[in-house]
């Protein structure tokens, strides 16, 4: 059993979010081997790569949902393993794929649900609970609808509110697993600027994992790529696109032009290799 | 805490594993046993000890009191009744309350049914017992009504619950278990308790002296003839075959009839057809209540035996050879009479 | 509408609930099949409460009336409102444990168990009475309590207790404990008849002893069952979420699964199994109220309490002097009563 020391360490405080030297194994599989990044204050990061690569895994063991072979993750120098279940939750949200909840909950009771790791077992929600609530919902344009079922409204409304409920989480990392992947064209970019809006305001660290390389270089700070569990490699979307890296990892020729609009990289795929 | 989880882990197996072997025991002893009858279940281990018991009593009970049969009996009076306890009645009981059949027959023979207020829905002989209020089934009667009904006494028999027991005497009623060995000394003993309780042992003895009368008388007429192998049913069908085995009550009696037990070979009440069809008995005895004997002539592998297809099988009450009372000794005369009937002219 | 804003609605629904459950207790107090009349057993009643006493006098009726209300009615009312709370308490509970709306009490094989044990001591002959308490339901409680053990055991997987496994165990489990009874009854045939009546379910023997002991059990583990409620909203929209909102869920998940075994085991051992209340009562009030477990906890066993001792009223008064077994009066009645809501619930439907 560990104990719970939570001495920091000193090189890595000033990161929210640190791994070092992270494996995770399913059965025989190695689904990440040896994998070490820092990330800084403030910035966007989405992590891309191929079906299977682990980046779902790496963002299950960034969220404590998965306990690490080997390595650590550190938040603010500290190791999360040392950290109890609510700390983490005061540090770190999360916001899942959207899945189908059987349970009738309004969005305003979800969103709350956020609170959760400030609100002692026999409290209740403060006043000061609800108006992070609201706060969160204006942000993300959900308030309007606090009041009806989480499984009446359209999709993107729900993926904006579960954004809500990590926002009323309050916390200085926040975790997105693929939050786009459902959505239609116009609800992806309503989504994601709405993200980056975040990022930029909060100077709040955000790790998204990421299906569509467009998207991710458009409103990214900085890629990490992998690639059968390993990290290929990460920088600047210009650093991270090129027409190598996706040969290798992706096995496509492509090209990378320069999106007028954003001037982020844009990649036009062309054949299979 | 490695280390706890492993004592923790023993700790937890042994205990289920004790547990299931407790269930296991039950089920062999019942494999084993199969003498467990209806009557004698439930209510504490060994028969033959409680028996001894009964037999054996101090003083001031009426339990070993032969010559005093004629006598009226004296209250206060104090009964060790079948479940062990010491129960005193105070003066003479007006209002009684039976929770058995056996009971209630009892009751009714020995010209005390005046006294009784209350029955079962299982109590049908005689007739005048539909004109007594019911009180609900065997094993789970009403007590509240029971303690409506305010009687001095409630005599009850096997299938009582010791929960039931429980409430009736918070009520503060004073109940009575009254059960024997199922057999003529059983039922004997039942009938003469039950006089001693209820004040008429004169007719209680009368009873006993009559029934064992008949009971030599039958005896004394069917020894040394020829013993047909008479057959049982109790059950048949889709349910299964049961009949009454070489250590049942009705196996016994069935041999005090002159007859010789088709089913013998086995203790308790399973059988199988086929053994059936191989022995092929002479007789039959059926319940008269559902029309077995129709069913019979129709029934898969009881068409084939030959005392269907001759028609010789006995339809008679059952309730004259299962029920405790008076009536055993005129089932044993009914089919000695059917499967003597010479010595009978 | 949230649960906050609401909070007041509910707080005056509630205490409307519990109104009407203390009527149903008294009115069931005067039915029976003794033949009291209603003013009688109202001033037998009335002048049994110390504080009461004054206002009524209950001298001139018959002692064995008196009787009869406080020491067979009386219990029997009670012990029928614990248990429906108990049982519709737990059910709730592992609705949401299990993210399922069709769960019930029984889903761990937990009333396998205890017929198990019961069955096992009425065939090894041990009927008597140990202190008050019979030895079958020591036994059953044994047995209940025996069967969570190896159940949680079995689905152990390291330090976490995955619900899909604890289902399948449970089912499992419950399967062969079942095996277990039909062949006990076999092989004793003559106490057959006692199994059954037993594994129905009865109120018919409750006495203030058994009250005694399920009060408190029945009352604070629903208190502290109550107190999980958010936790349970958190974990009824996933696992992982929860755990992401600062939920220790396996140990939560532990804590609730011992907690409602005991209820549980204490509700089986002492009046048998009774079946569905535990499902459809907290499903009921979610399709009524919501899914907010700080609503739907309190109201289950609010209308749980009330749903057992309607039907047990039922059960003892509709044919007297004999009585239905009310495990199966619960099912008669309850479920009709359920095809009505799901019916004018279609939309809702799980």
């Amino acid at each position: 059993m560990r104990v719970r020391n939570q001495k920091k360490n000193a090189d890595l405080v000033q990161y929210p979010v640190a791994v070092r030297g992270l494996s995770w194994r399913y059965g025989n599989r190695q689904v990440l081997s040896d994998i070490t990044l820092s990330f800084e204050k403030g910035k966007l990061y989405s992590i891309i790569g191929p079906n299977g690569s682990g980046k779902t895994t790496l963002l299950r063991n960034i969220a404590k949902s998965l306990e690490p072979a080997a390595g650590s993750v550190f938040l603010n120098g500290t190791d999360i393993m040392d950290l109890s279940t609510r700390d983490v939750a005061r540090k770190l949200s999360v916001v899942p794929q959207n899945t189908y909840i059987d349970f009738d909950f309004t969005v305003l009771d979800i969103v709350l649900m956020g609170r959760n790791p400030y609100i002692s077992r026999l409290g209740s929600e403060s006043r000061e609970d609800m108006a992070a609530a609201e706060h969160a919902m204006r942000l993300t344009n959900t308030w309007d609808f606090r009041g009806k079922s989480i499984n009446e409204v359209s999709g993107g409304e729900r993926q904006r509110a579960l954004v809500a409920r990590a926002l009323a989480q309050d916390t200085a990392v926040m975790l997105l697993d693929e939050p786009v992947s459902q959505l239609d064209l116009h609800h992806q970019i309503e989504l994601m600027d709405m993200v980056l809006s975040l990022s930029q305001d909060r100077k709040r660290t955000i790790l998204s994992v990421m299906h569509d390389l467009n998207l991710a270089a458009r409103y990214s700070d900085f890629l990490i790529l992998l690639n059968g569990g390993r990290v290929v490699v990460q920088g600047t979307p210009w650093q991270v696109l090129t027409r190598e890296n996706i040969e290798t990892v992706y096995h496509l020729d492509s090209c990378i032009v320069n999106n007028p609009v954003t001037g982020k990289p844009f990649l036009i795929y062309a054949k299979g290799i | 805490m490695k280390r706890t989880t492993k004592a923790n882990n023993s700790f937890i197996t042994i205990s289920i594993l004790t547990a299931f072997l407790l269930m296991l025991t039950g089920l062999l002893a019942g494999c084993g046993q199969g003498s467990d009858k209806k009557g004698n279940n439930g209510a504490g281990g060994v028969k033959t000890a409680e028996t001894k018991n009964s037999h054996g009593s101090a003083e001031g009970d009426a339990d070993t009191q032969p010559e005093d049969k004629d006598e009226s009996t004296v209250y206060p009076f104090t009964i060790t009744d079948s479940f062990d306890r010491k129960v005193t009645l105070e003066k003479e009981p007006q209002k009684v309350v039976s929770i058995s059949p056996a009971v209630t027959e009892i009751v009714f023979a020995l010209g005390q049914q005046d006294k009784l207020v209350g029955r079962t829905d299982y109590c049908n002989y005689p007739e005048e017992t539909a004109q007594i209020e019911s009180i609900g089934n065997l094993m789970s009667p009403n007590i509240e009504k029971i303690v409506d009904m305010e009687p001095d006494v409630v005599i009850a028999s096997a299938h009582f619950q010791r929960e039931v027991l429980q409430k009736l005497e918070d009520a503060g009623l004073t109940v009575v278990i009254l059960y024997g060995e199922e057999s003529f000394e059983g039922a004997y003993e039942a009938i003469g308790k039950i006089g001693d309780l209820l004040n008429a042992r004169a007719a209680a003895s009368g009873i006993i002296d009559d029934m064992k009368t008949t009971v030599a008388d039958v005896e004394k007429r069917v020894k040394g003839k020829e013993k047909p192998s008479v057959y049982y049913v109790v059950g048949f069908g889709e349910l299964g075959d049961f009949t009454a085995g070489k250590d049942t009550f009705v196996g016994q009696m069935i041999e005090m009839a002159g007859g010789k037990n088709a089913a013998d070979d086995v203790k308790g009440w399973n059988y199988s057809l086929e053994k059936l069809l191989e022995k092929n008995p002479d007789v039959l005895i059926c319940s008269k209540a559902d029309h077995q004997k129709e069913q019979l002539k129709t029934a898969n592998g009881y068409q084939d035996l030959d005392a269907v297809k001759n028609g010789k099988i006995l339809e008679m009450d059952k309730n004259k050879l299962e029920i405790q009372g008076p009536r055993l000794a005129n089932g044993l005369k009914e089919i000695a009479k059917y499967i003597h009937p010479e010595a009978f002219k | 509408m949230t649960f906050l804003q609401k909070k007041k609605q509910y707080g005056i629904l509630f205490l409307i609930a519990l109104i009407a459950l203390f009527f149903l207790m008294i009115l069931s107090g005067t039915l029976g099949a003794a033949d009291i009349s209603f003013s009688e057993s109202l001033r037998i009643m009335v002048s049994g409460v110390p504080w009461l006493r004054r206002f009524a006098d209950a001298g001139s009726i018959r002692s064995s009336s008196r009787m009869i209300l406080w020491n067979v009615r009386l219990p029997r009312v009670f012990l029928s409102a614990l248990i429906g709370a108990g049982l519709s308490i737990v059910g709730a509970t592992f609705q949401g444990m299990f993210r399922n709306p069709m769960a019930d009490p029984y889903i761990l094989g937990i009333s396998s168990g205890a017929s198990a044990g019961a069955t096992a001591a009425i065939v090894l002959g041990w009927g008597g009475m140990v202190s008050g308490m019979g030895m079958t339901a020591l036994f059953a409680f044994a047995g209940a309590l025996l069967t969570t053990l190896l159940v949680y055991r079995i689905a152990r997987v390291g330090n976490r207790l995955p619900t899909l496994g604890l289902i399948l165990a449970g089912v499992a489990v419950g399967f062969f404990l079942s095996s277990l009874v039909n062949i006990m009854m076999f092989f004793h045939r003559d106490q057959m008849e006692r199994i059954v009546m037993w594994t129905m379910g009865s109120l018919a023997t409750a006495t203030w002893g058994q009250v005694r002991i399920l009060f408190p059990v029945v009352l604070l583990g629903s208190a502290v069952l109550f107190v999980f409620a958010r936790d349970l909203n958190a974990m009824s929209t996933g696992e992982e979420t929860a755990k992401s909102l600062g939920i220790e869920v396996e140990k939560v998940k532990k804590f609730l699964l011992a907690l409602s075994s005991l209820i549980i085991a204490c509700c089986v051992s002492t009046a048998g199994v009774i079946g569905f209340i535990g499902l459809i009562v907290p499903h009921s009030i979610r399709l009524a109220l919501g899914s907010d477990q700080r609503v739907v906890i309190p109201f289950s066993a609010a209308f749980g309490a009330i749903f057992l001792v309607l039907c047990d009223t039922l059960a003892r008064n509709l044919i007297p002097p004999s009585e239905i077994p009310v495990g199966v009066v619960t099912s008669l009645f309850g479920a009709p009563f359920f095809v009505y809501l799901l019916h004018r619930n279609k939309k809702k439907v799980m």
